[in-house]
């Protein structure tokens, strides 16, 4: 069982995810410690919860350059079996009973207070979509045995694959919002606690422009490319003409969007205090990497003559008219040291205009104190809003 | 949440009971009570730790960092000492009523 701490969670208070994607703090690599142990351990430390790895994987790395003998290159097998069985019951330990986390995974209920700290490994995972779509594609044979729903399976595993491949794809961080919002807060009544969950305006997060202006253009490259290659080996006359009226807007717009970049960038960045900058996401690359994919394969069935739709020519003729611009923004933003959106680009060098100053977005803060003794949540009142400012 | 008190969770205990131990301390500590017959590995010893902070036995004490390793001292609640207290007299009355027994015997060395 978990212990109910809303502050820290039962390992410490604090923020998991904020030390890298392994969950490590920020201590680097101990001194005195071989990287390549180091290595070992922290791949066979990743048994363990995102959560524990955060409050505890250096302490555990500490420990474990302790054990290790001298010029130890790796951990010997016994204690990785040791770590990974550990790991594994601790999220054992941790995980939800059988029944709130069905109605959690399956009905989007409100996880119980006391796991609410699993609920944020669970929903910050890389993995969430994937679980989403097993936890319901187990539930099939359920449906399969009623009858008048048998032929309907099929509708249902679609339904399930769209929205998991949609969130992961499309919305990679909308769902993962929501669900912090939701899971994650503190409810009204409960007690506030310095490191606790709770709902406020957060600063809004864009993607920083020299990550996001580097994997477009290098997404909108294998889509030209696959467009062009389509065109010339699959179609050629009509669809060449294409690609060469988009050469042509190519180098227009190109200009524009140089004359754009040189007028407003960086002389004309507003200040931002309600922004955070971040780089592409993991789910985005793996989106961007689906999509290019998916591109690759449409100019194969094109190029061979399986399919004449054209669409892949359609978006490399896209690609062809955005890749300068983009091109020219990822060279850009290397040589400028301030630190501005892709969103900021886009309104710069689309459409000529200033970018936008952001407001603050509604989510979920972790408390820092001082917070008065007996302070809690407010009630939630008729009429407020769904997730209210928490004012202490 | 109640821990059930097994050979290596009332050896870190009693590791405990001294002084506040970080990791290797409770690992180099628990190999000397038990006359080198018990060597914890890390998960084990992470996994005894976790269970007796959720129980109130064992709190986190203080932080240092040594050659850049970062080192978390922890020791015994009230809680905590209570039951190594009580464990420890469970096992010398144990250990009592073994010797009453075994004295009993002549076979196995008794008057």
């Amino acid at each position: 069982m978990p212990v109910p701490d809303h502050g820290g969670g039962p390992w410490g208070s604090g923020p998991a995810g904020s030390a890298g994607a392994a969950g490590f703090g920020v201590f680097g690599v101990p001194a005195g410690i071989s990287p390549r142990l180091v290595r070992s351990a922290r791949f066979w430390l990743r048994a363990y919860p995102r959560r524990w790895r955060t409050a505890r994987g250096e302490e555990m790395l500490g420990l474990l350059a302790d054990l290790a003998g001298p010029g130890d290159g790796r951990l010997d097998a016994r204690t990785a079996v040791n770590l990974g069985r550990g790991g594994w019951a601790t999220r054992w330990r941790e995980h939800p009973p059988l029944g709130p986390w069905l109605l959690y995974r399956m009905f989007d209920r409100r996880i119980p207070r006391e796991y609410r700290w699993w609920a944020h490994d669970d929903i910050d995972g890389f993995w969430r979509p994937l679980r989403t779509f097993l936890t319901g594609v187990s539930f099939l044979p359920i449906v399969m045995m009623i009858p008048g729903l048998r032929d309907s399976a099929r509708v249902v595993l679609v339904v399930l694959a769209v929205s998991s491949v949609g969130e992961l794809l499309f919305w990679p961080n909308h769902q993962r919002r929501l669900a912090r919002r939701k899971h994650l807060a503190l409810g009204p009544g409960e007690p506030l606690v310095p490191g606790a969950y709770v709902n406020r305006e957060v600063p809004r997060q864009r993607v920083d422009a020299r990550s996001g202006s580097l994997w477009t253009a290098c997404f909108l490259t294998v889509v030209a490319v696959a467009g062009a290659v389509a065109a010339v080996v699959g179609h050629r006359g009509f669809a060449v003409g294409v690609l060469l009226v988009a050469v042509w807007f190519r180098v227009v717009g190109a200009l524009v969007r140089e004359g754009n970049l040189r007028r407003f960038v960086p002389r004309h960045l507003p200040q931002q205090p309600h922004r955070r900058l971040r780089p592409v996401s993991r789910q985005g690359k793996v989106g961007l990497a689906f999509w290019s994919a998916l591109a690759i394969a449409l100019a194969w069935l094109e190029a061979s003559g399986r399919l004449v739709v054209g669409a892949v020519v359609v978006l490399g003729a896209v690609a062809l008219v955005l890749l300068p611009g983009a091109a020219m923004a990822a060279r850009r933003t290397r040589e400028v040291a301030l630190a501005f959106a892709g969103h900021d680009l886009w309104r710069v060098m689309a459409g000529g205009r200033p970018p936008l100053v952001d407001y603050p977005a509604q989510g979920v803060a972790q408390l820092d104190g001082p917070i008065p003794l007996g302070a809690v949540v407010p009630p939630h009142r008729l009429g407020d809003p769904p997730y209210p400012a928490l004012l202490i | 949440m109640a821990l059930r008190t097994t050979e290596q969770a009332y050896l870190v205990l009693l590791s405990l009971a001294e002084r506040p131990r970080h990791g290797y301390g409770i690992v180099q500590a628990v190999l000397e009570l038990s006359d080198d017959a018990v060597r914890l590995g890390a998960g084990t010893l992470y996994g005894l730790l976790d269970r007796m902070v959720a129980a109130g036995m064992v709190e986190p004490d203080r932080e240092e960092i040594v050659d850049g390793r970062l080192r978390r001292y922890y020791c015994l609640t009230e809680h905590g000492s209570a039951a190594v207290v009580a464990e420890t007299a469970r096992l010398q009355a144990l250990a009592c009523r073994a010797r009453r027994v075994l004295r009993a015997d002549p076979a196995l060395g008794g008057a």
